[in-house]
């Protein structure tokens, strides 16, 4: 079989945790009534989740990119 | 079948273009899912019957995966790589949703000001970002900051070329310019003419400016040269005169003030001890020189990070220049030094009367084990060898993979 | 089956079980997959596949005979196995190696033959299956990635067939959580489909920093995504449940509002006189369609929204998320109509046969040609 199961850190669980609460969290406020969600929400959330990500790994990358074609 | 298994390492998820029918897509999938190709190639065919979708997603994975040698998706060799593009990218998507979200929420913008915005925001963000990640790299050398890179300053043409862009498009767009067209033709006009008739004054201008910041940064240079010059070397002719009378002395200020030199006139001195081998070499053998009056000259091909194992390294390099120093005599010790990401290997010789290995006794191997013993709990190795009238020769090698 | 115009310095695989040695860091070169000899029935794909797979090559059977009632499929698939997949070599002989050339060709044939089937109609029988098929794949490929991003098979292909059923298995489930989750936030448990949404989140977060659970997130997203999409479409579910169907037949009989919570709801005005002024009529359905019926010689106004679905008044038509149809024009409007359907269809029609879905729906292309879309055309006057 494999051997040892390391229990290593899960970014992408966590990630996906994460923007799970957040979304259980707009969407628990729309049925209580505190907010209102619309469709037309979504393409600027897409566009800005993909912004986001965009923005985090372009400026983590700043202090010397290494092999990176600049 | 959680993600924390430790994977039996995965195989590359790329194209086989060895056995590959089209493009080696199937090829490379079923070797990265360990079946047949031909699986997915039934797979394939049959989503591509259904409407089409089997093309779309071959496509897709042809642009997505890497060709095996290459090693860059055709995708990633398209799109612009590099850390202020994507800034920049970024930049300009937050600013569109933010605008889109704002529309929603019944701030309403004209499309006249919601594309130039965007458009001025992300040029923006690529002048300031590529600014920013410049100014980082000129200050850590040494001396006159280099002139951009023709790259960078592409970049930068982008961004000032997006910013006015935006602003054109904003009054094109909110027809601000058909009132003043004629206006701006009469600017023009003139514009013109000025520009025909100041042109040559203006090179002439430009050109002397130019000269004029040259001879600037040459006087500085020749200041710093002359300063520099004035606080080590000046200073260290003055002691040696004083006293002349004490040849160990006089010998061992030149020394260091040659030491010192040689770095400042290569650039190594920036170097910090505690991030290089080669610099942690050197000041090792620059202390042991002051501290014994002996003449080290350390050679390093290479250069590694700092850590651990290369403390060790230099531990027992100090403590063989030490044993050197004390025995060798008068000729001068070497240190060769080769680090790489594999290993790191030392090398410190010394020409002095040598010893039999063998003869020493049980209870004086203590500097023997210093040596040893340090590069043994790192996973290294030190070999000693020496013989009567051939100098000594100490070997120390870590790997460090 | 690996089609090589060139000889490959590799050395070919075997059609036993050893697992032969290739780059190492692309992983070994996979078994090869032949149709059975000893085991054939039709061509002896199944036979083959069970000895691949190390399954019982019933299960094959079975499922190429279930899914060839979902449109053929099942038949395609055979066909195409039959035309991709080598016959086992006799024991000791090396396997007939096929031109790349060949195989090509047959790929393009199969695919235009499966694409003329598909396009007459032949296959829609399944119909809505092989219309997301590309998604769904491309979905199944997603929740692959995430699930086993990082970590490789392993030697057996049996292996492989056990994360292809995970991954269906997933993709069901999901499927059904989706459904549910928009049932019950339908019905008014939004709250409570939040609050599980946080949940599961919180609960993923920290599985983070033991390992992760990866497999939750796509069944997680769904619960969210069918809360998200009544949320969204503003649904609401007061009304009751069922098929309501109204054919007044007076002035006095209409009635002023008419709401179902989700089902269908008719009401077909035909046999009214709206000889009257002004009548306004609010039609609102939570969850499911609508389907208005209205007379030819009345000036029909219509405001109508759908939150997610699909539209339709008087002959124009559209789908989509936050469709909706405004009639500006309120001039002599005998009947003016204010429609909601939350998720679903609502149609607005002069004849029950011009609505979608119903079963001698035969009027598409006479409606396309009808100059005033949308309009009645009784309010031209």
């Amino acid at each position: 079989m494999r051997g040892l199961r390391v229990r290593r850190f899960d970014s992408t669980s966590l990630t996906a945790g994460l923007a799970l609460i957040g979304l259980g969290v707009l969407l628990l406020l729309d049925r209580l009534e505190t907010i209102d969600l619309r469709f037309g929400y979504l393409w600027p959330a897409l566009l800005a989740a993909v912004g986001a990500i965009l923005l985090a790994s372009g400026l983590s990358r700043r202090s010397g990119g290494g092999t990176m074609k600049q | 079948m959680t993600a924390g298994d430790l994977p039996a390492r995965a195989p590359a998820l790329a194209r086989d273009l060895d056995n590959r029918v089209i493009a080696g897509v199937c090829a490379g999938l079923g070797r990265r899912m360990g079946v047949d190709p031909v699986i997915l190639r039934v797979a394939f065919v049959v989503a591509a019957a259904a409407g089409g979708a089997g093309i779309v997603l071959y496509g897709l994975a042809w642009l997505l995966l890497p060709a095996e040698r290459a090693g860059r998706a055709v995708a990633a060799r398209v799109l612009p790589r590099g850390a202020s593009w994507q800034v920049a990218a970024g930049v300009g998507l937050l600013a569109l949703a933010l605008l889109l979200f704002l529309r929603e929420l019944g701030l309403w913008f004209s499309d006249a000001l919601v594309w130039p915005l965007v458009l001025a925001v992300t040029g923006t963000a690529l002048i300031w970002h590529r600014s920013t990640a410049a100014r980082q790299r000129t200050t850590r050398l040494r001396g006159l900051p280099r002139p951009p890179e023709p790259i960078t300053r592409g970049r930068a043409l982008l961004g000032a070329a997006l910013v006015v862009g935006a602003a054109l498009l904003f009054l094109v767009w909110t027809d601000a310019l058909a009132a003043a067209r004629d206006v701006v033709l009469v600017l023009v006009a003139v514009v013109v003419a000025l520009g025909l008739i100041l042109t040559p004054l203006w090179l002439r201008l430009g050109r002397s400016l130019a000269e004029e910041r040259a001879a600037r940064i040459r006087s500085q240079e020749r200041a710093e040269l002359a300063a520099h010059l004035h606080d080590s070397v000046l200073q260290t002719l003055a002691l040696v005169q004083r006293r002349a009378d004490d040849p160990r002395t006089v010998s061992a200020l030149a020394r260091r003030q040659e030491r010192e030199l040689r770095s400042w006139l290569s650039g190594t001195d920036t170097l910090d001890a505690a991030e290089s081998i080669a610099a942690a070499l050197q000041a090792v053998a620059s202390e042991i020189e002051d501290a014994h009056g002996a003449t080290i000259e350390v050679v390093a091909v290479g250069d590694a990070p700092f850590d651990s194992r290369a403390e060790a390294v230099v531990a027992a390099a100090r403590e063989a220049l030490v044993n050197a120093a004390k025995f060798a005599g008068e000729k001068p010790i070497a240190v060769y030094a080769e680090a790489d990401d594999e290993r790191i290997h030392v090398f410190v010789r010394d020409r002095g009367p040598g010893f039999d290995p063998d003869g020493v006794a049980a209870d004086r191997r203590g500097v023997r084990d210093s040596i040893v013993g340090r590069m043994e709990r790192v996973g290294g190795r030190a070999v000693v060898s020496s013989s009567r009238g051939e100098g000594t020769e100490v070997e120390l090698v870590v790997e460090r993979r | 089956m690996s089609e090589q115009d060139t000889p490959n310095p590799e050395p070919e695989p075997e059609a036993k079980a050893e697992e032969p040695e290739g780059d190492t860091d692309r992983g070994p070169v996979p078994r090869r997959l032949f149709r059975s000899r000893d085991d054939r029935v039709v061509g002896g794909v199944a036979g083959g596949l069970g000895k691949y797979f190390d399954v019982d090559p019933v299960f094959f059977r079975v499922g190429f005979v279930a899914t060839a009632f979902l449109g053929g499929l099942g038949v395609f698939l055979y066909l195409a196995a039959l035309l991709f997949v080598p016959s086992e070599p006799p024991a000791g002989e090396e396997p007939r190696r096929r031109s790349r050339a060949v195989t090509i060709a047959a790929a393009a044939l199969l695919i235009v033959v499966g694409g003329l089937i598909v396009s007459d109609g032949g296959w829609w029988v399944g119909g809505s299956f092989f219309g997301p098929l590309g998604f769904v794949l491309l979905l199944g490929a997603v929740v692959w990635w995430l699930v086993w991003g990082r970590s490789g098979t392993g030697a057996h292909p049996r292996a492989t067939l056990a994360r292809i059923a995970i991954v269906f298995l997933i993709l069901i489930g999901s499927a059904v959580l989706l459904a549910a989750s928009v049932w019950t936030s339908a019905a008014g448990g939004g709250v409570a489909v939040a609050v599980l949404v946080i949940a599961i989140g919180t609960l993923l977060a920290a599985a983070a920093f033991w390992g992760g659970t990866r497999w939750l997130i796509v069944p997680a997203l769904a619960i969210a995504a069918g809360l998200g999409v009544v949320a969204a479409a503003d649904v609401d579910l007061d009304g009751g449940y069922g098929k309501r169907v109204y054919a007044p037949s007076s002035p006095g009989e209409v009635r002023a509002a008419y709401d179902l919570g989700a089902g269908r709801l008719e009401v077909d005005l035909r046999d009214v006189d709206f000889a009257g002024g002004e009548r306004r009529i609010d039609l609102e359905v939570g969850l499911g369609e609508a389907v208005l019926v209205v007379p030819r010689n009345v000036c029909v106004v219509s405001n109508a929204d759908v939150g997610a679905g699909y539209l339709r008044v008087l002959g124009w038509d559209t789908g989509g998320v936050n469709v909706a149809w405004r009639d500006g024009s309120a001039q002599a409007a005998k009947l003016v109509v204010d429609a909601h359907v939350g998720l679903g269809a609502l149609q607005v029609v002069h004849d029950p046969r011009d609505a979608m879905g119903h079963e001698d729906n035969w009027n598409d292309i006479e409606d396309e040609e009808d100059p005033s879309l949308g309009r009645s055309a009784a309010c031209a006057a």
